[in-house]
Protein backbone atom coordinates (compact mmCIF):
# COMPACT_ATOMS: atom_id res chain seq x y z
CA UNK A 1 0.00 0.00 0.00
CA UNK A 2 1.29 3.10 -0.54
CA UNK A 3 1.80 5.72 2.27
CA UNK A 4 1.11 8.80 -0.02
CA UNK A 5 -0.06 11.03 3.53
CA UNK A 6 3.25 10.90 4.71
CA UNK A 7 5.08 11.20 1.30
CA UNK A 8 3.68 14.46 1.45
CA UNK A 9 5.82 15.27 3.78
CA UNK A 10 9.25 17.24 3.26
CA UNK A 11 12.01 15.26 4.02
CA UNK A 12 13.14 17.51 7.16
CA UNK A 13 10.06 16.86 8.75
CA UNK A 14 10.08 13.35 7.98
CA UNK A 15 13.10 13.07 9.35
CA UNK A 16 12.16 14.80 12.56
CA UNK A 17 9.72 12.49 13.23
CA UNK A 18 11.60 9.59 13.00
CA UNK A 19 13.98 11.23 15.56
CA UNK A 20 11.62 12.36 17.92
CA UNK A 21 9.93 8.92 17.43
CA UNK A 22 13.04 6.94 18.61
CA UNK A 23 14.05 9.53 21.40
CA UNK A 24 10.22 8.77 22.63
CA UNK A 25 10.41 5.45 22.47
CA UNK A 26 13.59 4.67 24.23
CA UNK A 27 11.75 7.21 27.05
CA UNK A 28 12.59 10.58 26.07
CA UNK A 29 9.81 12.97 27.57
CA UNK A 30 10.39 15.58 26.11
CA UNK A 31 10.99 14.01 22.65
CA UNK A 32 7.59 12.97 23.10
CA UNK A 33 6.52 16.34 24.39
CA UNK A 34 7.61 17.34 20.73
CA UNK A 35 6.05 14.57 18.74
CA UNK A 36 2.57 16.57 20.39
CA UNK A 37 3.37 19.86 19.30
CA UNK A 38 4.86 18.88 15.76
CA UNK A 39 1.17 16.94 15.13
CA UNK A 40 -0.77 18.73 17.15
CA UNK A 41 -2.53 20.13 14.03
CA UNK A 42 -3.99 17.26 12.14
CA UNK A 43 -4.61 15.36 15.73
CA UNK A 44 -6.86 18.08 16.65
CA UNK A 45 -8.26 18.77 14.06
CA UNK A 46 -9.38 14.85 14.39
CA UNK A 47 -10.16 15.16 17.75
CA UNK A 48 -13.00 18.40 16.56
CA UNK A 49 -14.37 15.70 13.85
CA UNK A 50 -14.76 13.28 16.34
CA UNK A 51 -16.30 15.64 18.82
CA UNK A 52 -17.49 18.78 17.93
CA UNK A 53 -17.71 20.13 21.23
CA UNK A 54 -14.36 21.74 22.83
CA UNK A 55 -14.27 20.04 26.55
CA UNK A 56 -14.51 16.78 24.81
CA UNK A 57 -12.19 17.04 21.91
CA UNK A 58 -9.36 17.86 24.75
CA UNK A 59 -10.08 14.95 26.45
CA UNK A 60 -9.62 12.81 23.74
CA UNK A 61 -6.60 14.43 22.68
CA UNK A 62 -5.42 13.85 25.72
CA UNK A 63 -6.26 10.71 26.12
CA UNK A 64 -5.45 9.23 22.75
CA UNK A 65 -1.77 10.58 23.74
CA UNK A 66 -1.19 9.18 26.93
CA UNK A 67 -2.52 5.59 25.01
CA UNK A 68 -0.06 6.76 22.15
CA UNK A 69 2.96 7.03 24.94
CA UNK A 70 1.73 3.31 26.40
CA UNK A 71 2.09 1.86 22.97
CA UNK A 72 5.20 3.14 21.00
CA UNK A 73 6.99 0.22 20.51
CA UNK A 74 4.07 -1.02 18.20
CA UNK A 75 5.28 1.99 15.88
CA UNK A 76 8.32 1.28 13.92
CA UNK A 77 7.87 3.06 10.98
CA UNK A 78 7.64 7.26 11.21
CA UNK A 79 6.39 7.31 7.40
CA UNK A 80 3.04 5.07 8.99
CA UNK A 81 2.97 7.37 12.09
CA UNK A 82 -0.23 9.73 10.75
CA UNK A 83 -2.28 6.70 10.00
CA UNK A 84 -1.72 4.65 13.10
CA UNK A 85 -2.05 8.03 15.58
CA UNK A 86 -5.61 8.19 13.35
CA UNK A 87 -6.69 4.48 14.04
CA UNK A 88 -5.46 4.94 17.89
CA UNK A 89 -7.65 8.21 17.75
CA UNK A 90 -10.62 6.25 16.50
CA UNK A 91 -10.65 3.26 18.78
CA UNK A 92 -9.89 6.02 21.89
CA UNK A 93 -12.96 7.80 20.49
CA UNK A 94 -14.91 4.35 20.18
CA UNK A 95 -13.87 3.50 23.69
CA UNK A 96 -14.86 7.13 25.24
CA UNK A 97 -18.16 6.97 23.75
CA UNK A 98 -19.25 3.66 24.96
CA UNK A 99 -17.83 4.61 28.39
CA UNK A 100 -19.54 7.94 29.18
CA UNK A 101 -22.58 7.02 26.75
CA UNK A 102 -25.30 7.91 28.92
CA UNK A 103 -23.19 11.05 30.29
CA UNK A 104 -22.95 12.57 26.97
CA UNK A 105 -26.72 12.46 26.24
CA UNK A 106 -27.33 13.62 29.21
CA UNK A 107 -24.82 16.82 28.94
CA UNK A 108 -25.71 17.39 25.36
CA UNK A 109 -28.66 19.61 26.03
CA UNK A 110 -26.98 21.28 28.34
CA UNK A 111 -23.92 21.62 25.77
CA UNK A 112 -26.16 22.71 22.74
CA UNK A 113 -27.47 25.86 25.16
CA UNK A 114 -24.11 26.63 26.21
CA UNK A 115 -23.03 26.82 22.36
CA UNK A 116 -25.72 28.95 21.47
CA UNK A 117 -24.86 31.58 24.62
CA UNK A 118 -21.20 31.80 23.30
CA UNK A 119 -22.68 32.27 19.51
CA UNK A 120 -20.53 29.44 18.72
CA UNK A 121 -21.86 27.86 15.07
CA UNK A 122 -24.11 24.77 15.61
CA UNK A 123 -26.05 22.56 13.56
CA UNK A 124 -27.68 20.28 16.33
CA UNK A 125 -29.67 18.33 13.83
CA UNK A 126 -26.15 17.52 11.94
CA UNK A 127 -24.31 17.44 14.92
CA UNK A 128 -26.69 14.68 16.09
CA UNK A 129 -26.54 12.56 13.19
CA UNK A 130 -22.96 12.89 12.80
CA UNK A 131 -23.18 11.27 16.36
CA UNK A 132 -24.66 8.34 15.46
CA UNK A 133 -22.08 7.00 12.92
CA UNK A 134 -19.19 5.25 14.23
CA UNK A 135 -15.86 7.62 14.67
CA UNK A 136 -13.58 6.07 11.65
CA UNK A 137 -16.64 6.54 9.74
CA UNK A 138 -17.13 10.00 10.96
CA UNK A 139 -13.74 10.75 10.50
CA UNK A 140 -13.45 9.59 6.96
CA UNK A 141 -16.31 11.25 5.91
CA UNK A 142 -15.63 14.54 7.07
CA UNK A 143 -11.92 14.47 5.62
CA UNK A 144 -13.23 13.49 2.61
CA UNK A 145 -15.70 16.28 2.24
CA UNK A 146 -14.69 18.72 4.68
CA UNK A 147 -11.00 18.61 4.32
CA UNK A 148 -10.52 17.71 0.68
CA UNK A 149 -8.76 14.45 1.49
CA UNK A 150 -8.30 12.13 -1.78
CA UNK A 151 -9.62 8.31 -1.19
CA UNK A 152 -5.99 7.12 -1.77
CA UNK A 153 -5.00 9.56 1.27
CA UNK A 154 -7.92 8.02 3.42
CA UNK A 155 -7.55 4.38 2.82
CA UNK A 156 -3.67 5.51 3.64
CA UNK A 157 -4.68 6.61 6.65
CA UNK A 158 -6.98 4.36 7.91
CA UNK A 159 -5.46 1.35 6.65
CA UNK A 160 -8.40 0.03 4.24
CA UNK A 161 -8.45 -0.03 0.45
CA UNK A 162 -9.25 3.15 -1.72
CA UNK A 163 -12.90 1.08 -2.99
CA UNK A 164 -13.52 0.94 0.57
CA UNK A 165 -12.82 4.41 1.93
CA UNK A 166 -14.69 5.52 -1.35
CA UNK A 167 -17.68 3.10 -0.08
CA UNK A 168 -17.55 4.37 3.52
CA UNK A 169 -17.55 7.88 2.63
CA UNK A 170 -21.18 7.26 0.20
CA UNK A 171 -22.37 5.01 3.24
CA UNK A 172 -21.82 7.91 5.74
CA UNK A 173 -23.41 10.24 3.56
CA UNK A 174 -26.28 8.22 3.22
CA UNK A 175 -26.55 7.71 6.36
CA UNK A 176 -26.97 11.44 7.86
CA UNK A 177 -28.93 12.48 4.79
CA UNK A 178 -31.12 9.91 6.29
CA UNK A 179 -31.04 10.95 9.75
CA UNK A 180 -31.71 14.28 9.00
CA UNK A 181 -35.19 13.41 6.59
CA UNK A 182 -35.59 11.67 10.20
CA UNK A 183 -35.42 14.41 12.44
CA UNK A 184 -37.11 16.68 9.94
CA UNK A 185 -40.04 14.07 9.42
CA UNK A 186 -40.51 14.07 13.30
CA UNK A 187 -40.30 17.71 13.77
CA UNK B 1 -16.52 14.11 -5.55
CA UNK B 2 -20.04 15.80 -4.90
CA UNK B 3 -22.84 14.54 -6.54
CA UNK B 4 -26.10 17.07 -7.07
CA UNK B 5 -27.72 15.96 -4.49
CA UNK B 6 -25.00 17.07 -2.35
CA UNK B 7 -25.37 20.53 -4.08
CA UNK B 8 -29.52 20.47 -3.29
CA UNK B 9 -29.44 19.74 -0.25
CA UNK B 10 -26.44 21.97 0.92
CA UNK B 11 -25.13 18.81 3.16
CA UNK B 12 -21.49 19.50 2.00
CA UNK B 13 -21.68 23.07 3.27
CA UNK B 14 -23.40 22.49 6.68
CA UNK B 15 -20.10 20.01 7.78
CA UNK B 16 -18.03 22.22 6.32
CA UNK B 17 -19.67 25.38 8.34
CA UNK B 18 -19.59 22.75 10.99
CA UNK B 19 -16.09 22.28 10.88
CA UNK B 20 -14.96 25.99 10.72
CA UNK B 21 -15.84 26.53 13.75
CA UNK B 22 -13.28 24.28 15.03
CA UNK B 23 -12.36 25.05 18.90
CA UNK B 24 -9.49 22.72 20.59
CA UNK B 25 -6.83 23.96 22.95
CA UNK B 26 -3.11 24.97 21.09
CA UNK B 27 -0.33 22.52 21.05
CA UNK B 28 1.61 23.94 24.10
CA UNK B 29 -1.82 23.09 26.27
CA UNK B 30 -2.44 19.84 25.02
CA UNK B 31 1.56 18.65 25.60
CA UNK B 32 1.25 20.35 29.17
CA UNK B 33 -1.78 18.51 30.33
CA UNK B 34 -0.82 14.94 28.83
CA UNK B 35 2.52 15.55 29.99
CA UNK B 36 1.15 16.57 33.57
CA UNK B 37 -1.23 13.06 32.87
CA UNK B 38 2.20 11.08 32.19
CA UNK B 39 4.45 12.40 34.91
CA UNK B 40 0.93 11.35 37.47
CA UNK B 41 1.57 7.98 36.45
CA UNK B 42 5.21 7.59 37.15
CA UNK B 43 7.92 6.22 34.24
CA UNK B 44 5.75 2.99 33.31
CA UNK B 45 2.18 3.13 32.09
CA UNK B 46 0.81 -0.01 33.05
CA UNK B 47 -1.42 -0.14 30.11
CA UNK B 48 -3.80 -3.39 30.30
CA UNK B 49 -2.77 -4.54 34.24
CA UNK B 50 -5.69 -7.15 32.91
CA UNK B 51 -3.14 -9.17 30.46
CA UNK B 52 -0.64 -9.56 33.63
CA UNK B 53 -3.50 -10.89 35.91
CA UNK B 54 -4.40 -13.26 32.86
CA UNK B 55 -0.14 -14.10 32.43
CA UNK B 56 0.04 -14.50 36.37
CA UNK B 57 -3.21 -16.47 37.20
CA UNK B 58 -1.89 -19.09 33.91
CA UNK B 59 1.14 -19.41 35.54
CA UNK B 60 -0.59 -20.05 39.03
CA UNK B 61 -2.53 -22.22 37.64
CA UNK B 62 0.07 -24.66 35.44
CA UNK B 63 2.26 -25.01 38.60
CA UNK B 64 -0.75 -26.13 40.69
CA UNK B 65 -2.36 -28.47 38.25
CA UNK B 66 1.52 -29.98 37.82
CA UNK B 67 1.99 -30.28 41.29
CA UNK B 68 -1.23 -32.06 41.70
CA UNK B 69 -0.41 -34.31 39.62
CA UNK B 70 2.95 -35.15 40.17
CA UNK B 71 2.84 -35.54 44.12
CA UNK B 72 -0.03 -38.01 44.46
CA UNK B 73 1.86 -40.14 42.05
CA UNK B 74 4.89 -40.09 44.36
CA UNK B 75 2.73 -40.98 47.24
CA UNK B 76 1.71 -43.97 45.01
CA UNK B 77 4.24 -45.40 43.63
CA UNK B 78 6.15 -45.15 47.22
CA UNK B 79 2.71 -46.92 48.71
CA UNK B 80 3.17 -49.25 46.22
CA UNK B 81 6.48 -50.37 47.11
CA UNK B 82 5.08 -50.47 50.92
CA UNK B 83 2.52 -52.77 49.27
CA UNK B 84 -0.03 -51.12 51.40
CA UNK B 85 -3.02 -52.37 48.71
CA UNK B 86 -5.97 -49.95 51.21
CA UNK B 87 -3.91 -46.57 51.63
CA UNK B 88 -3.39 -47.20 47.70
CA UNK B 89 -6.59 -47.12 46.95
CA UNK B 90 -7.43 -44.15 48.68
CA UNK B 91 -4.82 -41.97 47.52
CA UNK B 92 -5.94 -42.53 43.77
CA UNK B 93 -9.14 -41.98 45.00
CA UNK B 94 -8.21 -38.17 46.48
CA UNK B 95 -5.89 -37.83 43.28
CA UNK B 96 -9.20 -38.28 40.95
CA UNK B 97 -11.45 -35.78 42.89
CA UNK B 98 -8.82 -33.13 43.00
CA UNK B 99 -8.41 -33.55 39.56
CA UNK B 100 -12.00 -33.05 38.99
CA UNK B 101 -11.89 -30.14 41.39
CA UNK B 102 -9.35 -28.56 39.44
CA UNK B 103 -11.21 -29.19 35.87
CA UNK B 104 -14.71 -27.42 37.91
CA UNK B 105 -12.58 -24.72 39.22
CA UNK B 106 -10.87 -24.20 35.83
CA UNK B 107 -14.42 -24.39 33.56
CA UNK B 108 -15.52 -21.73 36.57
CA UNK B 109 -12.67 -19.58 35.51
CA UNK B 110 -12.84 -19.40 31.91
CA UNK B 111 -16.77 -18.44 31.87
CA UNK B 112 -15.88 -15.82 33.97
CA UNK B 113 -13.59 -15.02 31.64
CA UNK B 114 -16.18 -15.00 29.01
CA UNK B 115 -18.65 -12.82 30.56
Amino acid sequence: MTRCSTRELNPDRRDRLARLLRAAREGNRDAFGELIELLHEPMAGLAWMLTHHHADADDLLQETWVRVFTRLEQIKDPVALQGWLYRVMCTTASNLRHAEGRRHQRERTIRLFHDAQTGQYQDSELTAALEKLVPADRAILLLSVTHGHSYETIADLFGISEAAARQRVVRARASIRALLADTQDSS
Amino acid sequence: MNSDADKIDGLDTRLQHLEQARCVSDAATTRRRVMRRLNAFGTAVPTRPWKSLVAASLVIGTVGLASLLISPRIEESTLAQGDNQEQLLVVRVRRVAMLDAAALDALDRSQIGDQ
